[in-house]
């Protein structure tokens, strides 16, 4: 028998040189007598890029005045269907329309649809007169969020869509298996780039910039019926193995399985940007409180994995998967979640 | 803060906050790294603790974060292992178990190095990395089943 107060007694042996210490303060020190204040940045990428820098917008969960998020999802669920659906999402709905002007022109941040575990964001950019147009180039946006004092993160990653105005309209949904989203304040990081369609360089990585952001407080989410379980699952046929979801999450757009490391995804609905597509790993039925079910109406399953090394220390595998339905998920009278046979029940 | 002031909180604070850094990042580097992001957040942080309990579970979480942001950044790379164990234990017991500890994924590691290291309880755990009890007892359990298949016989507390 090994014991484990063995373990206790070596780790109490572990301590950080004593450089560190001076190491530390130093810099604490440097710090304080610079005080770091935001900067605006400017990326080029292909023709035209942008970064956008704005601080302290504090949006606030309540009623959209103007929804942008009808003609989004109406369109989505009108096209999987087939018939013509209109449904309302405006109780979890914010307009923000919050905006900066660039060098290149004027980045929006729309509104946003917020849930505890999902924010869907919609963004434009409307270049100016520096940036040189062309009906080939394609566009594309990045935005990454932060929590400030918490684990919520996500990643969403848009192709851009122009309107008549010239202006350029962005959607992606952000996941967060750490904190919620909602109830928290995150930074989120945008980049919008022009890839010219002359060249063969691809879309350039842009560094994400430590200074450039927009704050977003979302002050809580009305809707009912949204809390995260954490209840394991054990997936089958998973391209990792073993697989267990330890996050389970559900959203009117989605039912999302990660596992610890699945904090950062992009998504979007229709197009699972930057993902494969594969079989569905697992059978997922939305359980309401009334008994009926909602299954096997999938359409879009979508995964992004981690695998590393397994024999380098730090060796990540992580996955998560988004299992989007032809309908969104009633929330509100949504009970439980049945994943190969195991219910979760929704608290 | 006064340079004493935050020298006094690195004191307290250091060896734990070095420790999970590095049960979770296994490479000494990375875990100085960490240490040093923690810790200049926190000198910065306009931000009063009620008690010494709730700030060093709020390191201990940044730590965490911070980590699983740093690992993510990395991706993949060939780390430099963690404390040498040959430095550290002194039989080949002690370097059983805490190379068998090293060797579980991070999340196992986390949870075994908050019980078992820092002797913080499962409820505590929970509420300090915002899961439920429930998952925290469930990933002790698949953690120490690990150290059992790993060392090949049962663990006990």
């Amino acid at each position: 028998m090994k014991n484990m107060q063995l373990y206790r007694e070596i780790s109490a042996r572990v301590r950080p040189r004593a450089a560190c210490r001076e190491e530390i303060l130093t810099v604490a020190e440097d710090m304080q007598s610079k005080k770091r204040r935001p900067v605006m940045r400017r990326i080029c990428i292909g023709l035209a890029a942008a970064a956008v820098a704005l601080t302290g917008t504090v949006v606030a969960v309540g009623a959209a005045n103007d929804w942008n998020y009808q003609r989004i999802f109406t369109k989505y669920y009108s096209e999987k269907t087939g018939t013509q659906v209109q449904y309302d999402f405006s109780n979890i709905g914010m307009d923000i329309n919050e905006s900066v002007v660039l060098p290149t022109g004027t980045l929006t941040v729309e509104s946003a649809l917020v849930t505890p575990y999902a924010v869907c964001l919609s963004w434009n950019f409307a270049p100016n007169e520096t940036v040189t147009l062309s009906d080939t180039d394609s566009w594309i946006s990045i935005v990454n969020c932060f929590g400030t004092d918490h684990n919520a993160q996500g990643v969403g990653q848009a192709d851009g869509t122009f309107d008549e105005q010239g202006v350029c309209h962005f959607t992606a949904n952000l996941i967060s298996v750490g904190d919620p989203f909602a109830g928290s304040s995150i930074r989120a990081y945008f980049i919008v780039s022009q890839i010219p369609s002359d060249t063969e360089t691809g879309i350039t990585q842009v560094k994400m910039e430590e200074d450039n952001y927009i704050m977003l407080e979302f002050s809580g989410s009305t809707e009912p019926g949204l809390e995260k379980s954490e209840t394991s699952v054990h997936l089958t046929e998973c391209a990792v193995k073993p697989c267990d979801a330890d996050y389970i999450s559900v959203s009117p757009l989605a039912v999302i399985l990660a596992d610890e490391y699945g904090s950062a995804v992009q998504f979007t609905p229709g197009d699972a940007m930057g993902t494969d597509l594969m079989e569905t790993p697992c059978t997922v039925t939305a359980v309401y409180a009334d008994g009926t079910e909602l299954s096997p109406e999938t359409v879009n399953y979508s995964t992004l994995i981690y695998t590393y090394n397994s024999e380098d220390p730090a060796d990540i595998k992580g996955q998560r998967f988004y299992l989007v339905f032809k309908k969104p998920l009633e929330t509100e009278n949504l009970v439980a979640v049945r994943i190969n046979g195991t219910e979760v029940p929704l608290t | 803060m006064t340079r004493d002031e935050m020298g006094a909180l690195y004191d307290q604070y250091s060896g734990t906050v070095y420790r999970v850094a590095l049960s979770y990042c296994r490479n000494v580097q990375d875990a100085e790294d960490v240490m040093q992001e923690v810790f200049l957040k926190r000198f910065t942080l306009d931000r009063s603790f009620p008690d010494e309990g709730q700030e060093k579970a709020w390191l201990i979480r940044m730590t965490v974060n911070r980590c699983k942001n740093l690992l993510k950044a990395i991706k993949r790379r060939r780390g430099v292992p963690l404390e040498d164990a040959a430095g550290l234990c002194v039989n080949d017991e002690e370097t059983g178990i805490w190379e068998a500890v090293a060797s579980l994924p991070a999340k196992y590691r986390l949870v075994i190095r908050l019980y078992y290291g820092e002797g913080y309880s499962v409820g505590e755990i929970a509420a300090m990395l915002r899961r439920s009890e429930t998952a925290v007892q469930t990933q002790l359990y698949r953690a120490r089943r690990l150290l059992k298949d790993i060392l090949g016989e049962e663990v006990t507390p």
